[in-house]
């Protein structure tokens, strides 16, 4: 497969050549679609501009019905003329999760459909009306609003440039083909009968795949048969084959995708294969449904170029109509067809390059993963100090637990930190700064905030890891004072994650910070029980000097992977951005005034005892 | 042409430092709203709660609620009073 890519290129090249040395018009032909192609890039150019706050809005609570994703597939499409741009929002809204894969198919239905207003226009209009007349004003205006400074100027620009080539494109691909007419009779080499329709179905696929553009392909069918150079069924097969063709663009895109772009691109595949084969099992009963409905309309004998628009919107609207009813079960195949994969390491399930393309789905797709890395992270720091991630996070005494004695044999940190956080935590680092190059301001923002945060989960686990080794001998120890001391650790750490679970249930954000900065509040309560409790264990010779090093280095890791896991939560699951993060931390207590209230609170509960 | 061009973007920048800091002090007013209302639902809570050990962590989260919000105070005063606030 590689070297069938590698060689297609110069191939496709060379073979441009020759054409090009054999005729000038076809020369001609060939820059049309080529303007045509450029026309298609800068309006999704264009639109992609526009994709950043509206667009994803508009999508997300667009698509929550079938009708209303097929809907929306139709008018999206029917509006940017693009079915490859609405496929790969598409994508990406789906890898982020803010669509389910069934309205990924509705739109994509609506989109096939939507695609099919283009040929109309053309058809009706484009060979017609002499488009580049048009073309001129509109690339004009265009390129005078892309030097706009003013994004929006600068996106209507594009959508207006877009418009201009596709029109320039269109008008070079009719010149071309009259007058290749006057050179060449094509229709010499026509192939009548079910050989010829499937030998130029093929070719619709192949020159599909070429040109990566159905509306190409098929503006190029239309040209060609107003100059009379195909017949009109030879059209038609071909009409077939652009629709079987435009998949193989869609099957490419999703080859970097996650599964869920995977089994979109399935979808897109299994109903264009499907609504071809209808098309060609019942071309003789579309024919008759095409003619009467030309006659319905009172259209000319021998006007071609629009049957075959209302060809290509007939058997796609009756592909829809069949398909709808079995979307559920062709969602079970596609599950069935395209399973996720299982790996020793584990890799990220949300981040995918499709969500790039939106801001609004890349910052959900980095917050899913680093909600995924917590929840991996926190399985490694309670396996690494003796506990099973479901007793820690359950609402037993953690006393109770302790005097059991009841752990799990402790897991190499190093190792499950290579196997379970590693990989997915420099995906979501990589991902973060290939989103910060297209994205900035708010949404640019918030993603650090995500990043930072999985820099400090990765940072708790590193402390854990230096901890890890003491913290397992000393537990065992027979020194009872060394043991309740790593207990105290073991018991802060697993405090401290769950109030991260108490916070993170909360609706009101006041309240989690409030639980999370308690938390700070009785981390630095241990700091300073520990730093007095110290001196006088080593001075009455319950604890050697040794051990009271290891204690004093163990204590400041347990609490440096307590804070740092406090600063995770407070930016991953309070609903804060990143400007209230910047506010809170400008109120987060510091070490004097916690420490301020703690004497306090001594002080009062000295006084209460006295009056006791 | 050449100095009004740099007025122009001297202005537009003092301008944009200006919406920054009234949206600051706009969230900050917000926040501290919220956590008045925080403080009340505390002491409300301290005065009704029997159990010692609960008491005293409603007592604590609400120290550090009261010193947070002195902070927040203070800096509300200190956006207030800065010039390009005015």
């Amino acid at each position: 497969m590689p070297v069938i890519r590698k060689l297609m290129l110069p191939v496709i090249l060379a073979l441009l050549a020759y054409a090009f040395w054999l005729s000038s018009d076809i020369k001609q032909i060939a820059a049309g679609v080529a303007i045509f192609l450029f026309g298609i890039m800068a309006l999704e150019d264009g639109f992609r501009r526009f994709s950043g706050g509206f667009l994803q809005r508009f999508l997300h609570h667009s698509t929550n019905r079938m009708w209303k994703a097929l809907n929306f597939g139709i008018i999206t499409t029917t509006l940017m003329q693009s079915s490859s741009l609405v496929s790969v929002l598409v994508i990406s809204f789906l890898s982020a999760g803010l669509i389910q894969l069934a309205a990924g198919i509705g739109i994509i239905f609506g989109a096939n459909l939507g695609t099919t207003t283009g040929i109309w226009l053309v058809a009706a209009f484009g060979l017609k009306v002499n488009l580049s007349a048009y073309a001129m004003p509109i690339l004009a205006f265009g390129i005078v609003m892309i030097l706009q400074k003013n994004p929006t100027w600068k996106g209507v620009g594009w959508v207006l440039a877009g418009v201009g080539f596709l029109f320039l494109g269109i008008h070079y691909m009719k010149e071309g083909f009259d007058a290749f007419s006057g050179s060449i009779e094509l229709s010499a080499y026509a192939i009548s009968g079910f050989r010829g329709m499937l030998l130029f179905i093929l070719l619709g696929i192949v020159a599909t795949v070429i040109l990566q553009s159905s509306d190409a392909m098929l503006v190029l069918t239309i040209t060609a048969l107003a100059a009379q150079q195909i017949t009109y069924e030879n059209a038609l097969a071909l009409t077939i084959g652009a629709n079987m063709g435009t998949t193989v663009t869609a099957i490419l895109a999703s080859l970097g995708a996650n599964i869920a772009g995977k089994r979109l691109a399935g979808a897109h595949l299994i109903f264009n294969l499907i609504t071809g084969l209808i098309a060609i099992v019942f071309i003789q009963q579309f024919l008759i449904a095409v003619e009467w409905i030309s006659d319905t309309m009172g259209l000319a004998g021998d006007n071609y170029a629009l049957r075959i628009a209302i060809f290509h919107s007939l058997f796609n609207l009756v592909g829809i109509l069949l398909m709808l009813p079995f979307v559920n079960m062709l969602i079970k195949l596609l599950g069935w067809l395209l399973r996720e994969p299982e790996t020793a390491f584990k890799k990220p399930k949300f981040l995918h390059d499709a969500a790039l393309e939106s801001p609004l789905a890349a910052l959900e797709v980095v917050y899913k993963e680093s909600e995924r890395l917590y929840n991996l992270a926190t399985r490694v720091i309670a396996h690494g100090i003796g506990w099973q991630k479901r007793v820690m996070l359950s609402s037993d005494d953690l006393d109770v637990l302790i005097e059991n004695r009841q752990m799990p044999p402790s897991e190499d940190i190093d190792e499950a930190y290579e196997t379970r956080i590693k990989h997915v935590y420099s995906a979501i680092v990589q991902f973060v700064i290939r989103a910060r190059e297209r994205i900035t301001g708010t949404y640019g923002e918030n993603l650090m905030v995500y990043s930072n945060a999985g820099r400090d989960l990765v940072t708790a686990i590193k402390d854990v890891k230096h901890l890890q080794k003491n913290l397992m001998h000393f537990i065992h120890s027979d020194n009872k004072v060394m043991r309740d001391a790593y207990n105290h650790l073991r018991k802060l750490i697993a405090m401290v994650i769950r109030r991260i679970q108490q916070a993170r249930e909360m609706d009101d954000p006041t309240e989690a910070m409030l639980i999370l900065d308690h938390a700070l509040l009785q981390i630095e309560e241990s700091t300073m029980s520990t730093a007095n409790r110290i001196e006088p264990l080593i001075r009455n010779h319950s604890i050697t000097a040794e051990m009271a090093t290891s204690l004093m280095k163990d204590t400041e890791y347990a609490h440096h992977a307590c804070r740092s896991l406090i600063s995770m939560a407070k930016a991953l699951f309070t609903g804060r951005d990143s400007t209230s993060l910047q506010l809170d931390q400008n109120l987060e207590l510091n070490k004097e005034e916690m420490t301020a209230i703690l004497q306090k609170d001594n002080q009062e509960s000295e006084h209460r005892d006295t009056i006791k | 042409m050449k100095l009004k061009k740099l007025l122009d973007r001297i202005t537009e920048l003092t301008t944009a430092e200006r919406d920054i800091q009234l949206e600051q002090r706009k969230l900050l007013k917000t926040t501290l709203k919220q956590l008045r209302d925080k403080c009340r639902e505390l002491e409300q809570n301290i005065n009704s709660e029997g159990d010692v050990g609960l008491r005293k962590e409603l007592e604590e989260k609400l120290n550090i609620m009261t010193t947070q919000r002195s902070k927040g105070l203070a800096l509300l005063k200190e956006l207030r009073d800065s010039p390009k606030a005015s």
